[in-house]
């Protein structure tokens, strides 16, 4: 679940955003003391924070530059509020907020503005089936240093039962897996709606090019041959993802 | 003295191998454990497993040793496979890793 901290002086503002953000799914924190801000961030590292511009005996621009300029809390992404964006954006709020809503907004405005601001920042998901554990090893040691979020499972039928719960961007796929192959689990993505466009790449081994025909016509988008460069790995991936 | 091969391994994942190695050469007592019991799917099995990962780390001359001991468990040529499993053992005990 990702988290917002919600920094406002107003406690009825807090209230109400409160109201329809956990309502939408997101772990809400709140926040009325701007000189605890910065703290806040550090302690609870959200994923978001939606700061009113006008603080009681605060700005929220200072609060944001410094949120900005400190090395622990530099990478948080934010959201200003404020009755005068005119001003607020005169001012250059680029350098210390991803976007500035102007007060009254509506609920669809807020919520599109998270989702995009969320979606941007959020690190590229690969979830990798493969039945050997230092293959597995080094795949996700490589693919974490490059900032992917990653997950493993190492037989086909739990891999397959994990893409449908958390919907990653990539599945890396070995062929001779356990419970359900390659195959099988490609051939249950593609018949699922929610499942069926994620992108998906087989890992085969030398030997099973012949098979690659095969996984073509059933739709998978890529494949490599152990043994491979985790480097030529990571290249596909994101050929594959910047095409996405 | 004799010289020793050298294997150029991506410094980046310097940390994995020790554990890395020490698994695959446990994985040799349980090969000629299999031998014994003339188990050679068991066997095809972790050869085939150890063409993928040794290449991948950049061991690539031990993943072609463990291509050729596949093709020779699959003829059931138990002794060029004995063979080959020695000097893949050799080649581990006189390899000079560096870290690049």
């Amino acid at each position: 679940m990702q988290t917002i901290l919600l920094v406002d002086d107003e406690l009825d503002m807090l209230k109400i955003l409160t109201m329809r953000l956990t309502h939408e799914g997101y772990k809400i924190e709140q926040e009325g003391d701007g000189s605890k801000v910065t703290q806040r961030v550090k302690d609870l590292k959200p994923d978001l924070v939606i700061i009113d511009y006008y603080l009681a005996g605060q700005d929220g621009a200072e609060i944001c530059k410094e949120l900005k300029s400190d090395e622990e809390s530099k990478d948080v992404s934010i959201i200003l509020y404020t009755a005068a964006k005119d001003k607020v954006e005169d001012e250059g709020f680029k350098d210390i907020a991803d976007a500035v809503l102007s007060k009254p907004f509506s609920k669809e405005e807020l919520l599109s503005t998270i989702k995009r601001i969320l979606a941007s920042k959020r690190k590229p998901r690969v979830l990798l089936i493969e039945d050997d554990m230092l293959i597995a090893k080094l795949v996700l040691f490589k693919l974490e240093k490059e900032g992917f979020d990653t997950s493993w499972k190492d037989n086909g039928l739990d891999g397959l039962n994990e893409a449908k719960a958390s919907k990653p961007d990539i599945v890396l796929i070995d062929i001779m897996i356990p419970k359900l192959d390659g195959f099988g689990v490609l051939e249950g993505l593609k018949a699922d709606p929610d499942t069926g466009s994620i992108y998906t790449m087989f890992l085969t081994a030398l030997g099973n090019e012949e098979k690659i025909e095969k996984a073509f016509n059933m739709g998978v988008d890529d494949y490599l041959t152990k043994p491979f460069l985790p480097a030529e790995l990571i290249r596909r991936i994101n050929k594959i993802l910047e095409e996405k | 003295m004799d010289k020793k091969d050298i294997v150029y391994i991506d410094a980046d994942i310097e940390a994995l191998i020790p554990e890395f190695l020490d698994l695959k050469i446990k994985s040799f007592s349980e090969i000629r454990d299999l031998l014994k019991a003339d188990d050679f799917d068991s066997i095809k099995e972790i050869t085939h497993k150890m063409i993928g990962s040794w290449g991948t780390y950049g061991f690539s001359d031990l993943s072609e040793l463990a291509a050729q001991m596949e093709e020779k468990i699959i003829a059931q040529d138990v002794d060029t496979f004995r063979k080959l499993l020695v000097e893949m053992e050799g080649y581990l005990e006189n390899v000079e890793i560096v870290y690049q």
